[in-house]
């Protein structure tokens, strides 16, 4: 296939270290734990230490491309340090920095290269075919199967199958849509792949390496800061109470669910302060963006106005609902279940 | 289910069990031994579940030997069906839609919902109330009745949500299979690799878009354009809910022409807005006839096309039952058996035939010939069956064939009359 032969080089390897060939390539150059101190391979443990940091730090990865081999070889070495580390938000924040990193390069390449990786690689129904429909030029095609498997999980209106060109059991799409899908994809992958191993016992050799990365969570210790909210969780909906559970376990959660939570947990006079504490659990937390937001939200800055939480009809359209309110008996509005429950126990 | 009394009950069964022992033609699910297998006796209110059948004369044997009221089989393939839910081993399911004259609304409701007290057997037309006006008893059966056009606005819906299945889902007629269930409605089964892995939230999401929740107009190139004064909009033969809106527009203008739509318009979408389409009616008709002509005309205003474009949604959206939809543990009654709400076949319907289907037509396995069951009805609309109307009835001892008299005696407003 042309597409693979194309993507047989080392340049290819080191933007998608995930491609079989890539981890062929690494286990061909038979690199060991104990090379890793020794000039000239010391780089590749310099270059893994730096992308984590990065990673933990800024919430991306640069895109260099300078030393082909040493970005190749040092993306196992990565998820190994990860691996061993064996810390959930580090982890977290590694798959989401290096696939975002992924992505940038998708968004460079051609159509018929982000078929081929969609296709081989995450067995995604996709296909590179220009479809004009309506006023718009639409890059890709996919499984509707497939798309819903994605936006299901995705809380933005934009996602959701009834706002998609869906004919004859295909969704059509741009090329910055397919490659937001392969990013979800990517995360998982390499968040799956950290996991497979982790808890493994490394080499004396590697100790220093790791007691730097060690280091740098302890010095910032977002989990270890982590003081729970007065409000009795246990009286929260359940939509509430999985986004706040999702967030306390470092998962990933849309940005309306963010505001969700917040909103609620604003409206039932949490401070601030501790809203702040609870998202620092997030893998692409970023403190000074999160006060901004969340002041924003109680309406403590813009325009001075605090948001109300979204009622449960909301929610609904949003995938956020826990099965179809079920739990609920019929109230319009997350806070009314939570006052509800406050005033049963009375 | 309610009977009015033991008589009857047992009448029933006894029909039901000559049926049965000479009645091998159920539609058998694919992979029985996956299934969970479910039946109401005649005798007990509550539902005997968890079995697992190992193949088709398994099945028989137990429909032969218990004479089930109603019987169900699992959606969903199991690695042990028999075990208790949270340990059956969940395989995939099939999509299973429900289309019902419950989920419809139409003005015949009102006029065949009526109540029966089961305990003097006065009945009377909705509202229902909570104890019997004359004995005070709070036996109150709430009758669901049926008419052509409830059963007609059904069929259509289910002949709707095909269309979307197999246009903008790319189903293959091959993997539909339609019933009629027996009752007022239709089940549309769908079977595939792929649908089976579907979790509930994928689920959702096709319910959402048959339903056409969550709609974003813009996204579907309803808005006006930066710096525009006009609209601009999709054509008729766009694909998705971008074709289906502009149709349901130009569906919306011809039928204002009616006067007797008035009403139902107002309440949809408002007097004012209402009153400026229909000031520009005739104007709008031409222009909408080869195309959809999205600048309108001057007076026509923002709020105005936001209602017209909602309306268009609301009636070209799919009414089903979402939570069977997007419940993959459902039950569903299995094909060509009996239904104990009326005694007629939950039967399978070449998807070809849909549209010429009259569901009234021999819809019994009993006989229509001989009028020789004595029965008293105490209360019932006129009904058709086939090309034979029956009814009204108010407490009157008739005599009527078999078939009739299962269904007036299973939707419990008739007993035997000895």
């Amino acid at each position: 296939m042309s597409e693979e032969l194309l993507i047989s080089s080392l340049l290819y390897y080191a933007k998608y270290p995930f491609l079989p060939k890539a981890r062929e390539f690494v286990k061909n150059f038979n690199l060991t734990l104990d090379k890793l101190l020794i000039p000239p391979y010391n780089n590749i443990l310099e270059r893994a230490i730096k992308r984590i940091e990065m990673a933990y730090y800024f919430g991306f990865i640069d895109e260099k491309l300078e030393n082909l081999e040493v970005e190749i070889l040092s993306y196992p070495v990565v998820l190994y340090l990860a691996s061993v580390i064996n810390n959930p938000f580090l982890s977290k924040r590694i798959s989401l920095a290096e696939a975002e990193r992924i992505a940038n390069f998708l968004m460079n390449e051609e159509d018929k290269i982000i078929e081929f990786i969609g296709k081989n690689i995450f067995n995604l129904d996709i296909l590179a075919e220009k479809n004009i429909i309506g006023n718009f030029t639409y890059d890709f095609s996919i499984n509707v199967y497939h798309y819903i498997d994605f936006s299901s999980k995705m809380n933005a209106i934009s996602w959701k199958l009834t706002n998609r060109i869906l004919y004859k059991g295909r969704v059509y799409l741009f090329k910055r849509e397919v490659v937001r899908i392969l990013k979800s994809y990517i995360e998982n992958h390499i968040l799956s792949k950290i996991n497979e191993f982790k808890g493994i016992s490394p080499p004396p050799s590697l100790n220093d390496a790791i007691n730097r990365i060690k280091a740098l969570i302890k010095e910032h210790a977002p989990l270890e800061g982590f003081v729970p909210i007065k409000p009795n969780i246990k009286n929260f909906p359940p939509c509430i109470k999985s986004i706040y559970e999702k967030i306390s376990l470092s998962e990933s959660v849309s940005h309306f669910a963010r505001f969700t939570l917040v909103s609620f947990l604003i409206n039932l006079g949490v401070e601030i302060e501790k809203i702040i504490t609870l998202f620092s659990q997030l893998g692409d937390f970023d403190e000074k963006m999160t006060k901004y937001q969340v002041e924003h939200i109680a309406g403590m800055r813009g325009g001075k106005k605090k948001y109300i939480v979204p009622s449960c009809k909301t929610l609904k359209t949003h995938n956020l609902c826990i099965e179809n309110g079920k739990y609920c008996e019929n109230i319009k509005s997350p806070l009314k279940f939570y006052f509800k429950q406050i005033r049963r126990k009375k | 289910m309610t009977f009015l009394s033991y008589n009857d009950e047992k009448f029933v069964k006894n029909e039901f069990k000559n049926f049965y022992s000479k009645f091998n033609n159920i539609s058998f699910p694919k992979e029985i031994e996956k299934r969970e297998f479910g039946y109401f006796t005649f005798e007990q209110n509550i539902m005997v579940r968890h079995l697992k059948m190992k193949n088709q004369e398994e099945i028989l044997k137990l429909i032969k030997s218990v004479t089930p009221l109603h019987i169900y089989y699992s959606s969903a393939f199991y690695e042990d069906p028999s075990a208790p839910m949270e340990k059956k081993g969940w395989n995939g399911a099939e999509l299973i839609f429900d289309i019902d004259a419950d989920h419809i609304v139409s003005d015949c409701q009102k006029e065949h919902k009526f109540w029966i007290c089961n305990n003097c057997k006065e009945s009377g037309m909705a509202p229902i109330p909570k104890k019997c006006p004359i004995c005070k008893s709070d036996k109150i059966n709430e009758i669901d009745w049926f008419c052509d056009k409830c059963l007609t606005l059904a069929k259509n819906e289910a002949i709707k949500l095909i269309e979307i299945l197999e246009i903008d889902f790319g189903i293959q007629s091959k993997n539909i299979n339609v019933f009629f269930s027996g009752h007022r409605g239709y089940h549309i089964h769908i079977d595939s690799e792929y649908v089976r892995k579907l979790d509930q939230n994928a689920r959702r999401e096709i319910v959402d878009y048959l339903i056409g929740e969550g709609i974003d107009f813009s996204r579907h190139g309803i808005y006006k354009p930066k710096r525009s004064t006009s609209f601009i909009g999709p054509d008729y033969d766009s694909k998705s809910w971008s074709g289906r809106i502009a149709r349901g527009i130009y569906d919306i203008f011809l039928r204002m022409k009616d006067p007797s739509f008035e009403e139902y318009f107002i309440e949809n979408l408002g007097k004012s807005t209402y009153k400026n389409f229909l000031n520009n009616l005739e104007n709008l008709i031409e222009l909408w006839h080869e195309k959809p002509v999205w600048s309108f005309v001057p007076n026509i205003k923002k709020k105005d096309i936001e209602k017209i474009c909602m309306l268009a949604l609301k009636e070209q959206a799919i009414k089903l039952d979402t939570i069977v939809t997007t419940d993959i543990h459902r039950l569903i009654r299995l094909g060509n058996s009996l239904n104990g709400k009326t005694g007629w076949i939950c039967k399978e319907i070449d998807i070809n035939k849909l549209e010429s289907f009259d569901p009234l037509i021999s819809p019994s396995p009993f006989d229509y010939e001989n009028y020789d069951v004595k029965i008293k009805v105490f209360s019932s609309p006129k009904f058709r069956f086939g090309q034979n109307f029956f009814g009204p009835y108010k407490n009157k001892i008739v005599k009527l064939p078999l078939a009739i008299a299962i269904f007036l005696i299973c939707k419990g407003v008739a007993s035997l009359y000895s």
